[in-house]
């Protein structure tokens, strides 16, 4: 039974954890942060186990935490409410080539980041930038503006990546 | 001009397979439910009590009944005689049943402790009519199985009583 509990609790942690680090930290880790998350995943394992080293345990502790996530997904499909609240919601960095500086400092991303992210997409100039977001995951997505094109040459403007 | 060579999966690809919804829920079905399972004991450790009584010796044995690999199996004892004991107190376990568990530890630490063909015996000096002792065991990692034991206690006034034991260890 305990291990049902730790398992649970500890991955309500990790998810508080993971979402408390940042949409950004998601998807681009800096060396200290993958540290930070290997010696969690140590710790967590730890935590969970105790010092039961029998199969049956691993599997329901696996279980149990393939449950939540399956549990979480469902809920976020259910509920655009709980949806932001599980996953988190996008975050406008650049409108009409503006970048606003108080979300970049509130999602610690800096200015470098956002201009490196426009470069990977072809983009020269954040002025040619309808849009763009933090997406809740942790990519940047752009939308240029009617008329702009990216370094691609590419008419679209629905870019993401 | 190369040839067109069309990325797009199969059009039977795009709709999701009835069979497959069904695959997939029965196994969330099962995974839920081996949870639930864990989540209130059934999978272990789950704690089990026998009583017995013969010669004016009352006895209760609580033991593990399912528990699984490097968890607790402890077995404990209580006796009582009304009159008193007799001063000792003897539990018996057979060897074999040991065999499958670890770390055996008897508590409080017996007067004696004798090795007799396959039982293993533990004298414990006790007072009063009423003792409780504990044999400290844990489930061998990598066991596995349905361990079944005999446990023979018996007190210095003349009392014997035998119960019968299983323990189901999950690997």
């Amino acid at each position: 039974m305990e291990i049902v509990i730790r398992a649970s609790v500890l991955f309500l942690l990790l998810w508080g954890v993971t979402r408390a680090m940042g949409k950004r930290t998601l998807s681009e880790m800096s060396a200290f942060e993958l540290l930070l998350l290997v010696v969690l995943g140590d710790l967590i394992e730890s935590a969970v186990t105790l010092d039961d080293s029998s199969a049956t345990g691993a599997v329901l502790a696996v279980s149990t935490i393939v449950l939540w996530v399956l549990l979480f997904s469902w809920l976020a499909l259910r509920s655009r409410f709980l949806r932001r609240g599980i996953e988190g919601t996008p975050v406008v960095l650049v409108h009409d080539g503006r970048v606003n500086d108080a979300a970049l400092r509130r999602e610690r991303i800096s200015v470098d980041d956002l201009l490196g992210s426009a470069r990977e997409h072809g983009i020269a100039d954040l002025a040619d930038v309808a849009y763009g977001v933090l997406e809740a995951e942790g990519r940047i997505s752009f939308v240029l503006r009617e008329g702009s094109t990216n370094l691609d040459g590419g008419p679209d403007e629905h870019r993401t990546g | 001009m190369p040839p067109s060579t069309p990325t797009a999966p199969d059009g039977a690809a795009h709709t999701v397979r009835t069979r497959t919804v069904l695959v997939r829920r029965a196994a969330v079905v099962l995974l839920a439910v081996f949870v639930a399972a864990g989540a209130t004991g059934t999978l272990g450790v789950r704690r089990h009590e026998v009583r017995a009584a013969g010669a004016g010796l009352e006895v209760a044995v609580t033991h593990a009944s399912v528990t699984r690999g490097s968890m607790d199996a402890s077995i404990e004892v209580s006796a009582r005689r009304r009159g008193g004991l007799g001063g000792r107190l003897t539990v018996a376990l057979p060897a074999g049943y040991l065999g499958s568990f670890t770390g055996v530890d008897p508590v409080p630490a017996p007067a004696a402790e004798q090795v007799d063909g396959d039982l293993v015996r533990w004298h414990f000096a006790v007072t009063g009519e009423q003792a409780r002792v504990r044999i400290g065991l844990r489930a061998a990692p990598g066991a596995a199985g349905r361990q079944r034991a005999t446990v023979t206690v018996a007190d210095a006034a003349g009392g014997q009583v035998e119960l019968e034991l299983a323990t189901w260890v999950l690997p």
